[in-house]
């Protein structure tokens, strides 16, 4: 390993060393407006956060805004419903989205490719565009404001459907004829033999799905009316009328409700990069 | 019977959350119904509302305008990102895990946080001070670019051409712009593998330079990804609704609402529900009608 990385470092020559300063300068423009989130949430009543020039490390630093923002909102609460929400969804959608791709990659039945096709046409439709219906929808099964009003609706989706289909195909028959003589039954073979094969896809949809669920927006805050039941996203945009315009706390409970997301995407995401070239374009 | 076991549960989820909806729209944009009171059928009186409603065709021309801002600074600025972070140094891949938590970031933060740098003391206008630049009120500020574009050099203007689009609805596309570009990098960087080394190599030894290589091999040979960056931005684009509600609730003056969330208001604060609906379908249309013409125009067809 340290011979490698000697060896690659000796190939580092002056035109790398400019392709780094470029890649560091423009890293530092898209992240820099988090490092001001942070400064300011970090920033002492006493500080001015509109001086001039602009302080980026805070003197002194203090957590107290942390203390504050998170007393004020029921954010233990806010964490424990978006995690409810977020974890629910990913294992639902795993199971439809799995089961329906399976039959619709390996079995032979009428209907298959209408099926098929029905299932891309519905990723032509914006969610936003089914707004409304999709309320009155939930609204007439007795869903609106619970968390089933806001897990059902994602409970499958076609891209995921469509993800692990393009699994599924991969694997080889033989594997399934050697399960069937065997004595393996239909589920069976779906359950023990073909979903372990399809775990990266697996984990490229649980992620994508995960990483959705906890930063929605839109349908939550269509869909939830109590305070009680509100996502971490939902108590963070209510944030700005309950603190007025106080810059500090409001970005002390911004920076408590990015953390999460980012950790977890640190920590699986070679998952994202795989699912967005699987889904973008073939070849 | 088997297999419709199988495909059962998925497809009655998605026949109740997807094409019911799909259904209802339609058939609710020929009705006037509020929820509340029996749903009365006005035939096709939503639609010549939508096309006399000046608030719809300010709404419109918002989205429209949205949308040709961000498509094209999404295309180019993405394909530059990943044409920086396409070669084989090491590091390089701790550098796209860096661009790309713009993404992961929830609309809702990344509105609170350019709102806070768009303040008109925040961040943003302390760096034009530095300059010795009059900082405008980014999210409030109702006079076109171009207007104020030429204001910083000391010329006013009324002209029509330049009071679109308001600054304001320029500094929504900006925010949207910086969260989505690392996405569509990362689709672009899948693209750049995918191209012939030898070619880029050939034409090197040819004598071309770094700049004719970019234009005759990788633009080129990198079109289908183009497209599809095009066809996925323009959808994206038509259906933001966060950065509106957090940063601007449509304002100033509606000139940062857009189609999404114009819907939303129709729906949830006016109860007009068959007329959201009619307006939807308007949205759908639009949308679809984009995705053929950029389909056609990068002569999509033959590249399956």
């Amino acid at each position: 390993m340290n011979v490698n990385w000697l060896s690659q470092l000796r190939k580092i020559r002056v035109e790398h060393i400019v392709l780094y300063a470029a890649m560091i300068a423009v890293g530092t423009v898209l992240l820099a407006p988090f490092a001001w989130l942070l400064s300011t949430a970090l920033k002492a009543e006493s500080a001015d956060l509109f001086a001039y020039p602009p302080q980026w490390i805070p003197d002194p630093i203090v957590w107290g805004n942390f203390v504050k923002a998170w007393n004020i909102l029921p954010f233990g609460r806010y964490i424990f419903n978006t995690f409810f929400i977020a974890i629910t969804t990913v294992v639902l959608n795993l199971f439809f989205c799995s089961l329906t791709g399976y039959a619709l990659a390996r079995m032979r039945f009428r209907g298959r490719q209408v099926i098929l096709y029905c299932v891309l046409a519905t990723t032509m439709v914006p969610f936003q565009v089914l707004l409304i219906p999709l309320f009155i929808v939930t609204l007439r099964l007795g869903l609106v404001d619970s968390y089933a009003g806001v897990i059902l609706p994602v409970a499958v989706n076609a891209f995921g459907i469509f993800l692990l289909r393009q699994a599924f195909t991969t694997v080889p028959q033989d594997i399934e004829d050697a399960a069937r003589i065997d004595g393996c039954g239909d589920f069976a073979i779906y359950a023990r033999i073909m979903l372990p094969l399809i775990k990266p896809a697996m984990a490229t949809q649980a992620a994508f799905t995960f990483v959705a669920q906890w930063n929605d927006f839109l349908w939550p805050l269509v869909v939830l009316k109590s305070r009680d039941l509100y996502t971490l996203q939902l108590g963070l945009a209510s944030l700005q009328g309950v603190f007025g315009v106080n810059w500090r706390y409001i970005s002390a409970a911004s920076v408590i409700a990015v953390i999460p997301t980012v950790l977890f995407f640190l920590l699986a995401q070679r998952f994202f990069t795989q699912g967005l070239t699987a889904g973008a374009v073939k070849g | 019977m088997t297999p419709y076991l199988f495909v059962g549960p998925g497809l009655l989820l998605l026949a109740t959350f997807f094409g019911y909806p799909v259904l209802d729209t339609i058939w609710l944009s020929f009705h006037k119904y509020n929820i509340f009171n029996p749903a009365q059928f006005i035939g096709l009186d939503n639609f010549h509302r939508a096309f006399s409603d000046e608030l719809f065709l300010r709404v419109l021309a918002n989205t429209l305008l949205y949308a040709a801002i961000v498509v094209p600074a999404l295309v180019v600025l993405s394909f530059l990102l990943a044409l920086l972070l396409n070669s084989a140094v090491p590091g390089t891949k701790l550098f796209r895990t860096a661009y790309y938590i713009p993404v992961v970031t929830s609309i809702v933060v990344a509105g609170i946080i350019w709102k806070w740098l768009y303040n008109s003391d925040g961040l943003l206008n302390a760096l034009l001070q530095g300059l010795g630049i009059a900082g405008p009120a980014w999210l409030a500020d109702t006079r076109g670019v171009g207007q104020v574009l030429l204001g910083a050099l000391g010329i006013q203007t009324q002209s029509v051409w330049l009071s679109e689009p308001a600054l304001a609805l320029f500094s929504v596309a900006m925010v949207t712009v910086w969260k989505a570009s690392p996405y569509y990098m990362i689709i672009y960087l899948a693209g750049l593998q995918g191209i012939s080394k030898e070619l880029e190599e050939a034409a090197r030894v040819d004598g071309a330079g770094r700049w004719r290589v970019v234009r005759h091999v990788i633009i080129p040979g990198i079109r289908p990804y183009t497209l599809v960056v095009t066809i996925i931005a323009t959808i994206a684009a038509m259906r933001t609704f966060g950065e509106v509600y957090v940063m601007t609730g449509g304002g100033p003056f509606h000139r940062t609402n857009l189609l999404s969330y114009y819907i939303y208001t129709l729906g949830f604060k006016y109860l007009e529900v068959g007329y959201a609906a009619a307006v939807s379908l308007i949205l759908l249309l639009i949308i679809m009608l984009f995705a053929m013409i950029n389909f056609r125009l990068s002569g999509g067809d033959n590249t399956n």
